[in-house]
């Protein structure tokens, strides 16, 4: 890339007024408080709801008002998929309060409703996927194939899976003689090292991300293709395991993002052990329930109060008739009424 | 190299006669005192001069005081001044860069024989009456230079310096006879040639009022009926066009006077005035004044480089906490880098699985994020500081707390605003105008506001970059 093309880029990637900054930082301002409220073990619903909606609000103001601001674009996206988790959890704590829903033969182990945020995020991050800025559309492709995954309608997961056959492998940042004196002599490194040393971090987590992904969804299409067999679902949960095993041995990885991956391996593992019980038989499925809650207790080792382990969690005892528990993963996640 | 062929070529006649061996001791004595004090010859007659032989008095010929002798003067030879009269010398020695010696006063160890302080002071006092004769001569007084160079012609000792004076003589004898001419003295003269001159500057300036008053000046000091006729064709030429209607008029409304004065500029300001009023019509906007102030603020306005500081904010209602919003709004700045260094740093977005904003494209935009400093800005600063924060980016504010109201009679009360105003200015021109209206519990609450107005400027700084 030449270097007209990178100022190019750059020029794409900055805010075209003081006002969308202004309000592209309000909004990440109360996205980053509902974050710390929401990590308390007994967070304050109220609160949680307002920094939510402030934060909406705004980032829908700097997207209507700036729409050619990429990043309130992308925020806007994750925006819009916190609350739909938000709105999914509400959904879930609705059936605590049908005991009917929660009878063994009415029970559905997902809740089969439209999701509009999630279509709103889908179609933000699709643009996006297409914005000319490599870095962002890679996220955002990885964004959108986790939103597609989520929403799981007709044909999403095929659409996610050929979203995560990306080309993209991570380059290790080859550091100048002049760098590494410095290094040596100074102690210190250039902001420029800094960047290319935390993308190359970066890209590598993504790609584990994105091993996990790939494996959950055919992890999910194995299951619901009655010809893949059970060789093909047993494929997808050792593959899980051993991406898994690669994320704890890499040491490359600060130990954070390793957390984070992860709580993410263990969610999605657990995610799908869970809608495994329910294509098993009766006298069996307590058991792969009980599979699906260790992992889910394993994610939120790694990321305690992370509201979409909790989310699955909280529906994992429902369908073990555990309400109490559930309701108590589902007040952490929407806070003490 | 002086060769003793070149002494022998300066000797007086008769000094070493075999007459006179006797006087041989004398004479090794009046050279060791006399030629001891050749720098003081040489001082006066120049750096060029030296006693070089010294002959004792002896015979009733010799006119010096007893003990004392006369003296011949060795000189380099020169190309200016008074050494010039030595070119016509013969040279000595061999070489080109050989000095001369030529005698200063040749033949006055004859009956008229000197001692070299009196030839020395001699020099001197011709040297002295010559420069004042330059001197009163460059000042024009005429008839003092005058004098002196008829002085100088007196004391003249050679034909060189002889006409030297005459042609000074000359020159100021003709000076003092112009002034002399129109029967007034030279100050009188140039008085009386300024106000003419001065009367004619004003009239070619077309001022047609100072031109006549100093016409009239020059009417009055008239001496000789030439002047008189001068000095009045020159008054009558002003006061007819103070006369005229356009000049009289012309006091009241200056334009009348300018067109009549100065056809051609008057067109040009004239239509340029046109242009003006007309160009909103034309391109619209402000026209040309807003262009030229949008040029103005092109060249001198410096790019926000990210520095500004903050001016006390001002409150617009009683119970705004305007200090504290000041104080707030440093913090406000750094609250803003703190979390969008957390958003480029998390790996995954808050509470979701999805991806942050990648790293490499927050830290291109932490880069240029601006550094705002609180002053606090009291009655009692000096006016330059003043004036170099005016000339300087800077944070205008106002703040206002407005509580909350009833929604209905005795129903629950709305939160109250904090309603904050900011400019990011530089000089008088306005880079950024801010708004923000935050929810607020009370008149402290002012955290999300100075917040909000710090984003903005940030936000300012990283869009100056593009």
């Amino acid at each position: 890339m030449t270097l007209k093309q990178k100022r190019g880029l750059v020029e794409r990637i900055r805010f075209s007024d003081p006002e969308s900054f202004g309000l592209f930082m309000d909004a990440l301002r109360e996205l980053q408080i509902y974050e710390d409220e929401a990590s308390k073990s007994e967070p304050d619903r109220d609160r949680l709801k307002s920094n939510l909606e402030v934060a909406l609000e705004s980032l829908e103001k700097c997207y209507v008002s700036f729409p050619a601001d990429l990043l309130p674009r992308y925020y806007l996206g994750i925006t819009l998929a916190m609350q739909n988790q938000r709105d999914y959890a509400e959904e879930i704590w609705k059936r605590q309060a049908d005991p009917q829903s929660l009878a063994p033969g009415n029970f559905t182990p997902f809740p089969r409703l439209p999701w509009p945020l999630l279509d709103r995020a889908i179609s933000l991050f699709d643009e996006l996927s297409g914005c000319g800025i490599p870095e962002l559309e890679v996220s955002a492709k990885f964004n959108l194939a986790q939103m597609y995954v989520r929403r799981d309608k007709n044909g999403d997961l095929d659409k996610a899976k050929s979203l995560l056959n990306s080309p993209h492998r991570a380059q290790k940042y080859i550091t100048t003689a002049w760098e590494q004196a410095g290094r040596r002599f100074f102690g210190i490194e250039s902001e420029a090292l800094r960047t290319a040393q935390r993308t190359y971090v970066e890209t590598l987590a993504r790609r584990f991300q994105e091993r996990t992904l790939m494996a959950t969804v055919e992890g999910r299409l194995a299951m619901r293709n009655s010809e893949a067999g059970l060789d093909s679902y047993s494929l997808s949960k050792v593959e899980l395991a051993k991406v898994r095993d690669e994320i704890d041995g890499d040491t490359e990885i600060p130990a954070h993002i390793r957390h984070d991956l992860l709580a993410d391996s263990w969610t999605k593992s657990g995610r799908l052990v869970y809608e495994e019980a329910f294509f098993k038989p009766e006298a069996t499925r307590q058991e792969t329930l009980r599979q699906a809650e260790s992992d889910l207790r394993e994610a939120l080792m790694y990321k305690r109060n992370w509201i979409p382990a909790q989310t699955y969690l909280a529906q994992v005892f429902q369908a073990e008739g555990n309400l109490p528990a559930a309701a108590e993963q589902l007040q952490s996640i929407l806070g003490k009424h | 190299m002086l060769t003793n062929q070149d002494f022998q070529s300066w000797e007086l006649p008769g000094i070493f006669s075999p007459s006179k061996i006797h006087l041989g001791m004398q004479a090794l004595l009046c050279a060791l005192v006399f030629c001891g004090s050749s720098s003081m010859l040489a001082a006066a007659v120049g750096d060029d001069a030296t006693c070089i032989s010294c002959t004792p008095a002896t015979s009733s010929s010799d006119t010096s005081p007893a003990g004392q002798c006369c003296c011949s003067v060795l000189r380099k030879a020169q190309h200016s001044g008074r050494g010039q009269d030595h070119k016509s010398d013969p040279p000595v020695g061999s070489g080109p860069s050989t000095p001369k010696t030529v005698p200063a006063h040749p033949g006055i160890c004859g009956p008229e024989k000197r001692t070299c302080a009196e030839l020395a002071k001699e020099d001197s006092e011709y040297v002295a009456l010559e420069q004042e004769a330059k001197y009163e001569e460059s000042q024009e007084h005429w008839d003092v230079a005058q004098g002196k160079y008829l002085d100088l012609v007196k004391k003249a000792r050679n034909e060189q310096e002889r006409k030297s004076a005459v042609e000074g003589y000359t020159r100021a004898t003709n000076k003092a006879k112009r002034c002399a001419a129109v029967s007034h003295s030279c100050a009188e003269q140039s008085e009386f040639e300024a106000i003419e001159s001065d009367a004619r500057n004003e009239e070619t300036a077309k001022h047609w009022d100072l031109a006549k008053s100093k016409y009239l000046e020059v009417l009055k000091k008239a001496r000789n009926d030439e002047e008189r006729a001068h000095a009045r064709i020159g008054y009558s030429r002003a006061a007819e066009k103070t006369g005229r209607w356009w000049w009289l008029w012309g006091r009241y409304f200056p334009p009348i006077r300018w067109w009549y004065t100065y056809h051609l500029a008057t067109l040009v300001a004239l239509l340029i005035l046109i242009g003006f009023l007309v160009s909103p019509k034309i391109l619209g906007g402000t026209g040309i004044v807003g262009w030229t102030g949008k040029a103005l603020q092109k060249i001198a306005m410096p790019r926000f480089s990210g520095r500004a500081r903050v001016i006390a904010p001002v409150g617009l209602t009683t119970d705004s906490q305007a200090q504290l919003f000041a104080a707030q709004l440093p913090h406000g700045v750094e609250e803003v880098r703190a979390r969008w260094r957390r958003a480029g740093l998390s790996f995954l977005s808050g509470t979701t699985s999805l991806l942050s904003v990648p790293s490499s494209l927050a830290d291109q935009i932490s880069s240029e994020f601006p550094e705002i400093k609180g002053v606090n800005l009291g009655k009692f600063l000096a006016f330059l500081f003043l004036l170099s924060r005016y000339f300087s980016w800077r944070v205008e504010s106002q703040v206002a707390f407005c509580p909350g109201l009833p929604s209905a009679p005795n129903g629950p009360t709305t939160s109250g605003r904090m309603r904050s105003y900011a400019s990011l200015r530089w000089g008088w021109f306005t880079r950024e105008i801010i708004r923000i209206a935050p929810r607020a519990s009370d008149q402290n609450d002012v955290d999300v506001a100075a917040y909000g107005v710090a984003a903005r400027i940030l936000g300012a700084a990283q869009r100056s970059w593009r």
